[in-house]
């Protein structure tokens, strides 16, 4: 459960930003390339952060509402893409910061990556039916929402709550 | 040997000291388990894309089955054998020199079969997009899993920073060699037997390995023409089609076929976006009729990336810009549509590669005319520029007396429907909007503007040569045919996704 809530939260952020960023600057491929670009950059530098999880999922937070708040006022900008490109980092951080909090923590890598994975396709899914439906308000609100349980239950379980360990009476 | 490695730079013979070591393969095996991986996503999107339509709602389909299908991968990493895992790789490998014919191949096949689409293509589908990113997702769970949990953390940042680089390495090279289809498949199909040679312990496999990818870059070419030539002839019904030209853009597949008593056309991604039989009566009403009712001005032109409207609008206009997103239609325009020679000595005629809506977000430019020669709506990308918010900014960039020419993709029909949802955002952004609907062309074109400077009687007196029947409407006969029409906004285009549904289901009997 937990790597599913993981990856909705985080699929809801990488998605909202592209579909923001297409809306309001431009559909052209830069926008793409600095979206993947930008966010794989962020996960690559989180998996070697020490940092406390929760704050970056509230850095994360918080960099993907000044990107929105921006965005939002205007229809249509002529300002590049590229100049999203601290917030998209900043937010992907923890997409990598999750991964060595949990295998850290004990939970098995197959698990974790696959969970993580469904969690992000039903973000990212959602994020487009939010889009569409609700319009650029539920992009800001949705990964707010979102950040709620990622923060209430943390990366991982704590070990005395994991289970019986093998061999053990 | 022994004298190969003395003579090699100390920086060389540390980096073959740390690839060699069991760690760097790991990382270089995980590299390019990546990049196949973004090379196989963005080629199967392409592919499959095209051999199902590439609406918005059919890109996503493929891009989240080749998610989950990474998700399933990730998970048998942790739960298959080593043994189970190469039998994986290696079928992986396969399909993918396999590709893109294979998957050609059974869409064909299939709908020479039932006479039709069906159902059918779309399991086609989701086998292949899974095929994309399974088999290459399973290796990173696997290998940490055979670390003991205190090195886990460590082995998992060098192993997963890899991937993430193989990934954006891929992908990237997937996005900038479309245009080179061969390049394109050999650079991934050496990555392949590089991954294969590496990941696997097996000499014979890897040499098996590199001939049948030196086949399958050979024959890449040919077989991927004929294998689209049978998707044309018998998915398209396009009895003796031939593919003139196939590319990928970063947004699209562009392929110009040609096939008997259907003249020359165009396709993106699959759906067809001109032919030239009905490319005269469609630059007629876009273009010419606009242009000879507002002589001498400056036009600018959205979209029409085969430039077929601009030696039309050039010789009835001061100045034209044209603003096409996609370099690769207008590379095909000019090699097939619009010959390109003539359109060099124009000098009073400029080309930008940009979205339409940052070009004019970013002018202050002002227009005589402005023709939007779009797609239907079915993508996001260009759902924004048929919304109320963008006609504003269109109107927002017309000189007093200038008009907006737009062509609707059908008659107006009924309220739900794109043309009357597109008139409706129209008539909320411009005072005056009059919709002419031709027989001839098969679809209608509207005219906005502050105060449009022609009305009914010129434009049934501009007429096409061989109209059969054209109604036109205006005022309140015009609000009475979009009654309850919503407009598309930026905040409400559930029409994208419910159009590319419908047609999704409607084309294989869903």
């Amino acid at each position: 459960m937990r790597p599913l809530v993981h990856g909705l939260h985080l699929g809801l952020l990488q998605t909202g930003l592209l579909l923001a960023l297409q809306r309001a600057t431009s559909a052209a491929a830069e926008t793409y390339a600095a979206v993947l670009g930008g966010w794989l950059l962020g996960a690559a530098s989180g998996l070697w952060l020490g940092a406390a999880p929760r704050a970056l999922v509230l850095l994360g937070v918080v960099a993907h509402l000044v990107a929105h708040l921006a965005l939002a006022g205007v229809d249509f900008s002529a300002r590049s893409p590229a100049l999203w490109l601290p917030a998209i980092i900043a937010v992907g951080l923890y997409s990598g910061r999750y991964f060595t909090a949990a295998i850290a923590a004990g939970e098995a890598p197959a698990r974790v990556f696959a969970g993580e994975t469904y969690g992000f396709l039903v973000g990212a899914v959602l994020a487009l039916v939010a889009a569409v439906v609700g319009g650029r308000w539920a992009l800001v609100l949705a990964p707010v929402i979102s950040a709620a349980p990622v923060l209430a239950l943390g990366p991982a379980s704590p070990p005395d709550r994991r289970g019986p360990k093998p061999n053990v009476p | 040997m022994a004298a190969e490695t003395r003579s090699r730079a100390p920086w060389a013979r540390a980096a073959a000291a740390r690839i060699s070591s069991e760690a760097g393969r790991r990382a270089l095996v995980l590299a390019l388990a990546g990049l196949c991986f973004g090379k196989a996503q963005v080629a199967a999107i392409r592919e499959l894309g095209s051999l199902l339509y590439g609406e918005e709602v059919v890109l996503w389909l493929i891009s989240s089955v080749a998610l989950a299908g990474a998700a399933l991968g990730y998970r048998l990493g942790g739960a298959l054998s080593r043994a189970a895992l190469g039998r994986l790789l290696i079928a992986g490998v396969l399909v993918q020199f396999a590709s893109p014919a294979l998957v050609r191949l059974a869409v064909a096949g299939l709908c020479a079969l039932r006479g039709g689409t069906g159902p059918e293509l779309l399991g086609v589908a989701v086998l292949a997009a899974a095929a994309a990113s399974l088999p290459f997702c399973a290796l990173l769970p696997a290998y940490l899993d055979g670390d003991a949990a205190a090195d886990r953390v460590a082995a998992l940042r060098v192993a997963y920073t890899a991937e993430l680089i193989g990934f954006a390495a891929g992908s990237g090279a997937g996005l900038a060699l479309g245009a080179s289809p061969t390049l394109s498949f050999a650079v991934h199909a050496l990555a392949l037997v590089a991954l294969l040679g590496l990941a696997l312990p097996l000499r014979r496999v890897a040499l098996l390995g590199l001939a049948l990818a030196a086949a399958a870059i050979l024959t890449h070419q040919p077989l991927g023409t004929w294998s689209l030539e049978q998707v044309y002839i018998h998915k398209h019904r396009l009895p003796g089609a031939r593919v003139r030209w196939s590319v990928d853009s970063s947004y699209q597949r562009v392929e110009v076929v040609d096939a008997p008593g259907r003249g020359r056309m165009l396709y993106l991604d699959g759906l067809r976006d001109l032919d030239s039989r009905s490319l005269a009566t469609l630059n007629h009403y876009l273009a010419r009729v606009p242009a000879r009712l507002l002589p001498h001005g400056e036009a600018l032109l959205l979209g029409n990336g085969t430039l077929s409207l601009v030696p039309e609008l050039a010789a009835r206009s001061r100045a034209v810009t044209t603003v096409e997103i996609d370099p690769a239609v207008v590379d095909a325009g000019a090699r097939f549509f619009t010959p390109g020679a003539p359109l060099d000595r124009l000098g009073h005629w400029r080309l930008r590669i940009a979205d339409g809506k940052a070009f004019l977000a970013g002018s202050e430019r002002r227009f005589d005319l402005i023709v939007v020669d779009l797609p239907s709506p079915l993508t996001l990308g260009e759902a924004y520029l048929h919304t109320e918010e963008f006609y504003r900014l269109c109107r927002a960039r017309l000189r007093p007396g200038g008009a907006l020419a737009v062509q609707l993709s059908g008659d107006l029909g009924s309220p739900r429907r794109t043309p009357a949802r597109v008139v409706a955002g129209l008539r909320r952004a411009f005072p005056e909007v009059i919709v002419v609907e031709s027989a001839l062309a098969d679809r209608s074109f509207a005219y906005a503007g502050d105060a449009l400077p022609f009305g009914a009687d010129e434009l049934r007196a501009s007429a096409a040569p061989g109209e059969r029947e054209l109604r036109i409407f205006e005022g309140a006969a015009l609000a009475g045919r979009v009654e309850g029409a919503a407009p598309l906004a930026l905040d409400d285009l559930d029409l994208v996704l419910r159009r590319g549904l419908e047609r999704l289901a409607d084309r294989h009997g869903l």
